[in-house]
């Protein structure tokens, strides 16, 4: 009992210590590539290539003084940063990264993931609320709004992939992709789950409710030092889990590109990594290259647009596969 | 225009509609005297008419659904992405400055080491944020200078006026602008740091008046 | 200001001689301005873009097909051979099973041997049989 406890305790440290560290070298990662996209160099000077960045970074805001408002409802104020950066831990427990190498390999997976995802909406709900300030609850009501109107068409597109593998296991969804990757059939579908994916997370060109020039970061404007710290890595955590889960449903997840034994040889975890990253740089370039949506015209896309579309896929795609019995 | 209208134009082709859009073309450009002049390709976005034929809109929908102008955004960003970078490391590089550069002020002397100013008081009239004080006394030798000449470089709005009013090229700004303090009382200037500033400024600010000042 | 312009610089016979010190275009002229109009290609027709859509998205849903046939068959075949091992393990457990309970009754009979009234082959229950009330237990039992 205890060495399955024990076992457990340094799975769940093998998975949460790094995803912290690539969280924060994801912060270098993003202002260092936005830099080069418009032609300078980003941070630089704190380590080579700026390496020490993100340390830097974390030590200012571990050191700085947090600023509680008086009339800030303060146990809901201090908890929904925790319960932000908690979800976007959570949601990492069903994600495969090899054969076998899973925290938790339910069967359901994908539900978990996807019934995670719309729990964080709750974090950014409280966090407006409690904070008692009427530009932090506008922000954070729009941010919610978008977060929910996106999960529909995420949660219909999720749908389709699991009707072409057959299971909602997120290693199956993997396994069934030996043959061929679902980013060829289903390359819309991948490009409509990236948008939505980008809204989920309000990264640009999703992000008027966070919009840091206009609105001052919206929902957690009231928040300082460590409590903003803890948003900031649940967002860039949530990215990294949408960015896995991009590549998991259409990329082959752990999988090489070609079926030959040589590309066996590197193992999984690589080839996932290399995908997962593709997708970060994806969504840094995405917010490098296009101006920032309306509220109006964000909410527009995804009910009027992504949902139609998505559901439309539902459809078709159930159809051909029964059509000529290529249901798994 | 005098032109014959091409093919495509409409007849409601107003000078007043200024904007027009060009189909592939990431930019959009004002037309002066309407749309006179376009190519097939190009239409101005409030008089364009949806295709009806099928090459038409399956261009269009294509061009919703594929989402061909973002590619073509994404493409160009990551062209720029490998591109040299602009950045210059400041403190340990530094880039060309113009000899008109307007920066930390000096008081210059003739060669003969007397210095130029002769207490006009031209520079503090014309200082727009009164920068500039001055107090004047005949010296031993009955020449007019001045016993104090304050500039408060936290007023100074570096217009380069003082050096434009000056008739003797005294008072001059020079090239340079690295010369923060730790203290507010060191950047008011008084006197005797504007004529070392002079003194040792004096090759550059040379050098620069010497081309300038055929435009002055 | 005048006096900058150099006065008496050698050779030189009137205004006109004074060499300049000015601000000027680099040796060579300045390079070429582009005003030429820029018109580029506005990439593949829609016929296109649909056409090769369909039919890549064709041959992608065909090796869907084909990869879920194969791993239908591969599920078939695992459950098949599951199957055929089921009445081996079962004899296993029964064998475990009966020596299991030849063991508890030697036991059982052993402990009560003193007791008049214990009848060790006699059921404990004395009732007739009333289904559970709930289908699983509190800690799981039947």
């Amino acid at each position: 009992m205890n060495i399955l406890i024990f076992s457990i305790v340094l799975k769940i440290l093998a998975l949460t210590v790094p995803l912290i560290l690539s969280i924060a070298f994801l912060v270098l990662a993003e202002r260092k590539v936005l830099a080069s996209m418009q032609r300078r160099k980003g941070p630089n000077v704190v380590g080579i290539y700026g390496i020490f960045q993100p340390i830097a970074d974390g030590l200012k805001l571990i050191v700085k003084e947090p600023v509680l408002p008086s009339s800030a409802n303060l146990v809901i104020f201090l908890f929904a940063p925790v319960l932000t950066f908690l979800l976007s831990q959570v949601a990492w427990a069903s994600i495969p990264f090899g054969e076998g190498i899973v925290l938790a390999d339910i069967h359901v997976g994908l539900l978990y993931v996807f019934a995670i995802s719309s729990l964080g909406v709750y974090g950014i709900i409280t966090a407006g609320w409690s904070s008692n300030s009427k530009y932090a609850f506008l922000g954070s009501c729009r941010s919610a709004a978008q977060m929910v109107s996106y999960e529909v068409s995420i949660g219909l597109i999720l749908i389709t992939v699991c009707i072409c593998a057959g299971s909602l296991n997120l290693t199956e969804v993997v396994l069934a992709q030996t043959q061929i990757w679902y980013c060829i059939p289903l390359f819309p579908l991948l490009v409509m789950f990236f948008i939505s994916c980008l809204a989920e997370t309000n990264r640009a060109p999703f992000d008027l409710p966070e919009a840091e020039a206009e609105l001052v970061a919206g929902y957690n404007v009231e928040y300082s030092a460590m409590g903003f710290a803890l948003f900031f890595l649940g967002e860039y955590a949530n990215m990294i889990v949408m960015s896995s889960l991009c590549c998991i449903f259409f990329l082959g997840g752990w999988l090489p590109p070609f079926d030959f034994a040589i590309f066996y040889w590197i193992p999984g975890i690589f080839w996932f990594s290399l995908k997962v990253v593709f997708f970060l740089f994806a969504f840094i370039w995405v917010r490098a290259a296009f101006p920032r949506y309306r509220y109006d015209q964000l909410m527009r896309l995804g009910w009027k647009v992504l949902l139609p579309l998505s559901l439309a896929w539902v459809i078709y795609v159930a159809g051909v596969l029964l059509c000529f019995d290529w249901l798994a | 225009m005098s032109q014959a209208a091409p093919a495509g134009a409409q007849k409601a082709d107003v000078i007043g509609d200024m904007w027009c859009g060009y189909r592939g073309e990431d930019w959009y450009y004002p037309r002066i005297g309407g749309t006179a002049g376009l190519s097939s390709k190009e239409f101005v976005t409030s008089q364009r008419e949806a295709p009806r034929d099928l090459a038409g809109v399956l261009d269009e929908s294509s061009q919703t659904l594929f989402l061909t102008e973002l590619w073509r955004g994404l493409a160009m960003t990551l062209k720029v992405f490998f591109e040299p970078k602009v950045t210059i490391n400041y403190p340990f590089e530094k880039t060309t400055i113009s000899p008109r550069f307007r920066g930390e002020h000096a008081l210059r002397r003739y060669p003969t080491g007397e210095e130029r100013c002769i207490a006009c008081k031209l520079c503090e009239a014309i200082c727009p944020a009164q920068a500039i004080t001055i107090e004047t006394e005949e010296r031993e030798d009955g020449s007019r200078r001045t016993t104090r000449y304050d500039i408060d470089m936290t007023k100074c709005i570096y217009c380069g006026f003082c050096q434009e009013a000056c008739p003797v090229d005294a008072i001059v700004e020079g090239p340079n602008f690295e010369y923060t303090t730790e203290s507010h009382e060191e950047l008011l200037y008084d006197k005797q740091k504007l004529l070392a500033n002079g003194d040792r400024w004096e090759v550059e600010i040379a050098n620069n008046l010497r081309s300038e000042s055929q435009y002055r | 200001m005048t006096e900058f312009l150099r006065r008496g610089a050698p050779g030189m016979k009137s205004v006109k001689d004074m060499p300049i010190v000015q601000d000027g275009p680099p040796p060579g002229g300045f390079p070429a301005v582009r005003y030429a109009r820029r018109l580029p290609n506005s990439g593949p027709a829609g016929f296109t873009l649909f056409g090769v859509g369909a039919a890549v998205m064709a041959y992608g849903f065909y090796q869907v097909g084909q990869g879920n046939i194969k791993r239908r068959d591969e599920k078939r075949e695992k459950l098949d051979s599951r199957r055929a091992l089921v009445p081996f393990l079962q004899a296993e457990e029964d064998r475990r099973w009966v020596a299991a309970n030849e063991e508890f009754q030697k036991k059982q009979k052993e402990i009560m041997k003193n007791h008049p009234e214990y009848k060790a082959e006699e059921s404990v229950y004395k009732t007739r049989w009333v289904a559970p009330a709930q289908k699983v237990g509190f800690w799981g039992e039947a």
